[in-house]
């Protein structure tokens, strides 16, 4: 139990929501899924937000001048490159935490969010690049900001396997933390990729100082991104419940390991015990 | 024929969102089962 106390020890209200539980049955016999209110309610959110963005998206929003009908590909593609920076931005937030206060928990987010980061970013690349199809007539193009963006996709990628790796569980933590961070600094290039080198790709629809995107576009794109965000944050709450659950196991065979190994230590020390009382005392004959 | 390439795209996010969903909910499922029950409390 000491694990489990361990995760639950830094557990403040922000981390509720990921270890929380509030299934109905779990008086009784536990909870029999990852479920929880958090992802009832986050669920809800992304069904009630994704059906405005495929009616106005699809249906409401009129062709693009230029890009005719494929400009309708902006309402997946944007809220999917946002997503993909917030989770890779958390994955490098709960790296550096983990390895400074070197909490279980931080891990497990990091690595659900990487996850995450790493399912909407094959996400980004594929809706990129059917928008690129019929606008720049190829799927793809070694542009900088393409490029950087399938090395990120690679890296990222990467990080899961570090995750995987078949090592002791706290050095494959701190392996992946310290790739967590590292790995975050492609985020970067990926983003000043279209101002530190010229390239196809447009620039950004959102800049500090103007939106390049207004009426319908916009109102689908903010459902968009609504459903995006929500849909992420059910998935990394959903996933980082399964990690918890296979660091539990892990943490079982391990003690069972050990206590296997500590009752054979014992039958040899008993049988150790018998032969020297055998030896001092003689063997009865 | 534009509108090929968006219904393309608007289907695969939407399937690889939904499938990963699906086995999100399955996995939990099948690991919650094979975690003891007192163990299986996230916040006690």
């Amino acid at each position: 139990m000491n694990d489990l106390r361990t995760i639950v020890s830094v557990a403040d209200e922000s981390e509720e929501i990921f270890i929380n539980t509030d299934n109905d049955d779990s008086e009784r016999s536990g909870p029999t899924s990852t479920r929880s209110k958090s992802t009832t309610v986050f669920g809800f959110l992304a069904i009630a937000t994704f059906v405005p963005l495929v009616f106005f998206g699809l249906l409401v929003a009129e062709p693009h001048s230029e890009q005719q009908e494929s400009v309708k590909l902006m309402f997946i593609h944007l809220p999917s490159v946002l997503v993909t920076y917030v989770s890779f931005f958390c994955t490098l937030v709960c790296s550096i935490l983990y390895l400074t206060k070197k909490s279980k928990f931080w891990d497990l987010l990091a690595g659900a969010s990487a996850e995450i980061g790493v399912l909407f970013c094959g996400i980004l690349l594929l809706s990129g690049s059917l928008w690129g199809k019929p606008t720049w007539g190829v799927y793809w193009q070694w542009d900088p900001r393409l490029t950087s963006t399938a090395v990120m996709f690679v890296m990222y990628l990467g990080y899961l396997a570090v995750r995987r790796m078949d090592i002791a569980a706290e050095a494959k933590s701190r392996r992946a933390a310290v790739l967590g961070i590292v790995s975050f600094l492609n985020v970067l290039i990926v983003h000043y990729s279209i101002d530190w080198w010229r390239g196809l790709h447009q620039g950004r629809t959102f800049e500090s100082s103007e939106i390049k995107i207004e009426g319908w576009y916009l109102f689908s794109l903010m459902f968009g991104m609504l459903f995006f965000s929500f849909v992420a944050i059910w998935m990394v709450i959903h996933k980082f419940r399964i990690l918890w659950l296979e660091y539990q196991l892990e943490r079982m065979d391990l003690e069972l390991a050990i206590n296997e190994r500590r009752s054979e230590v014992n039958d040899l020390d008993s049988s150790i015990d018998a032969d020297e009382e055998e030896l001092l005392f003689g063997g009865g004959s | 024929m534009f509108w090929i390439y968006t219904i393309v795209g608007y289907s695969a996010a939407i399937g690889i969102i939904g499938l990963y969903s699906v086995w999100l909910i399955m996995r939990g499922r099948r690991m919650t089962r094979k975690v003891p029950v007192d163990k299986r409390r996230f916040l006690e």
